[in-house]
């Protein structure tokens, strides 16, 4: 029974723990301009990340070694080096994002505007890295966020034409109206949003701090296998509510208010609340998780005691980097830049560093000196040898499509 | 002392350093090669570490601005620690050694411990503490 429950746990975590700022964002600006012609891309991304999630937790679980250790290792202190930079960065305003929408969302709740809640937010964040264990931190806010399927209940109770959006959804090609540049720049936002290097790395690093063994490996399988396309049920779902209510009234997303509308329409207060509840879990979720991701990338270069288990003071380097990673991620968001285009910038420079760290895992994965008989099976590897060259197509066209469409105007 | 030889980039580079107690205490930054009088190729007589030794291995700008930035950051410390190649028990998958880490490594750890992150509340207290 505690078996099963620990299970239930874990999966349902890894729902709410799927979904964060970019996410709630991407699905429901795509929805909202582009109908269901972007759905295509939320499996794609899905099966892209259950991939890598596995491979770099199998790497991990059987070499003791985290991400940023095997990067390194790999690549090299220069290589490494360029490496860590790019990622690092995209994991700053990743945080930052993530601090903006947690402070968004407290704003649809208070109606006290946003740049109030931005330093509550990020010390609220922090100080839940520095008090609660491990476990309870990842639960409490996967949990919370399930609340988000209130956007599944919200599509049903919209009533549909359900035909519409199953012709729309297969179409491949943007409305009339739109340009194709257009729709490829939100085709890679709702890409990056699902494939994010910070998940990655921490569910690794959780696997490598927590010592985990074969059977967590198995029990870690099944949540990514069950719990991530739950996620991206969801996603679907916050999409397909923007494209049934707001694509055809013309009401383009700024804010996570106008993500809420849908639910607040099909299910009154109560569907607001859900929501704003689910922003809240999915936003803080994902700050906790991003904030220690930041810190583990650079105490892993550089080989310094690292972790969220021991006490601080036997990790001072890797908590003084992750305290300043949320000063720095904090101040950017309070410079009054829109947060809305921060998540936006921040899903495409991770969709931009992605091969960086999926490479060298994708690498690690096949070389038996390091996992001896766990290496990838054929099958794994022609897909992952497939979702090399995606996930290069993407990196090369991210930033250039950014530029072209002026950040998708 | 016993002759082995392997390939020093593959094996030994950018390695993570345990200590006796399994404690990370840096990366292999760089190695030390010396050469025995009367000739003979170099052995390797110990390994480097800390940043004084990884900036020297990044060529380019951004090893010159890394080492600039360690200079103004660290002047009274310019040689990175040492670790002679005795008291490493294994080179690989981690480079562990017999010995405690030269005092060297843990100057910036400590510092911060002391001065900021054993100063907030709670530092001393681990995740299984409320379990």
């Amino acid at each position: 029974m505690k078996r099963l429950l620990a299970f239930t746990l874990g999966f349902l975590a890894a729902i709410g723990g799927f979904l964060d700022v970019g996410d709630l964002v991407a699905n429901s600006v795509s929805g909202a301009r582009f109908g269901m012609s972007l759905a295509w891309a939320v499996p794609v991304g899905v099966v892209g990340v259950m991939l890598f999630t596995e491979m770099s937790t199998r790497v991990t679980v059987v070499t003791g070694r985290s991400t940023f250790d095997l990067v390194r290792e790999r690549l090299g202190a220069r290589a490494g080096l360029v490496n860590l930079l790019a990622c690092y960065l995209a994991t700053l305003l990743t945080l930052a994002a993530n601090i903006g929408g947690i402070a968004l969302a407290l704003e649809l709740a208070s109606s006290l505007h946003y740049l109030l809640w931005v330093p509550v937010a990020a010390f609220l964040s922090w100080l839940v890295i520095w008090r609660m264990p491990f476990q309870r931190m990842e639960r409490t806010y996967g949990l919370l966020g399930v609340t988000l399927l209130v956007f599944s209940v919200a599509v049903w109770r919209l009533g549909p034409d359900w035909e519409a959006l199953l012709d729309s959804a297969t179409s491949f090609a943007p409305p009339p109206t739109e340009q194709w540049s257009t729709w490829w720049f939100y085709a890679v936002l709702v890409l990056g949003a699902a494939m994010t290097p910070y998940t990655v790395l921490f569910f690794s690093s959780s696997a490598a701090e927590e010592g985990w063994t074969t059977d967590d490996l198995r029990e870690a399988r099944t949540n990514i296998l069950i719990g991530f396309p739950f996620g991206g049920f969801l996603a679907l779902s916050i999409m397909a509510c923007a494209a049934i209510l707001l694509h055809p009234a013309g009401v383009s997303v700024h804010g996570l208010d106008q993500v809420a509308l849908p639910a607040a329409v099909a299910l009154g207060k109560v569907g607001l609340i859900l929501a704003v509840v689910g922003f809240f879990a999915s936003t803080f979720g994902a700050s906790l998780e991003v904030g220690l991701a930041a810190g583990y990338s650079i105490a892993q270069y550089f080989g310094w005691p690292w972790g969220k288990a021991a006490p601080p003071v036997r990790a001072a380097r890797f908590h003084t980097v992750t305290l300043l990673g949320f000063v720095a991620a904090t101040a950017l968001i309070l410079t009054t830049v829109d947060p809305i285009k921060v998540t936006e910038v921040s899903v495409i420079l991770s969709a931009a560093t992605l091969p960086l760290t999926y490479l060298p895992v994708l690498v690690v994965a096949n070389d038996r000196g390091y996992l001896g008989d766990r290496v990838n099976g054929r099958a794994t590897n022609v897909l992952a040898s497939v979702y090399l060259v995606f996930m290069l197509a993407l990196a090369l066209a991210a930033i250039p499509l950014l530029i072209l469409t002026k950040g998708g105007q | 002392m016993e002759e082995i030889s392997f390939r020093v980039g593959f094996v030994v580079l950018d390695r993570q350093i345990l200590d006796r107690d399994g404690r990370p205490a840096g990366k292999v930054d760089d190695v030390e090669l010396t050469w025995e009088e009367g000739g003979g190729p170099p052995v390797m007589s110990a390994l480097l570490t800390d940043s004084a030794a990884l900036g020297p291995r990044i060529s380019g700008r951004a090893g010159r601005i890394w080492r600039s930035a360690m200079r103004r950051l660290r002047p009274s410390v310019p040689e990175p620690a040492r670790i002679a190649v005795e008291d490493v028990t294994a080179f690989s998958p981690s480079a562990r050694l017999s010995t405690a880490a030269p005092e060297q490594v843990g100057l910036v750890e400590e510092w911060l411990r002391d001065h900021l992150i054993g100063r907030i509340p709670g530092a001393r207290r681990g995740d299984d503490a409320g379990e």
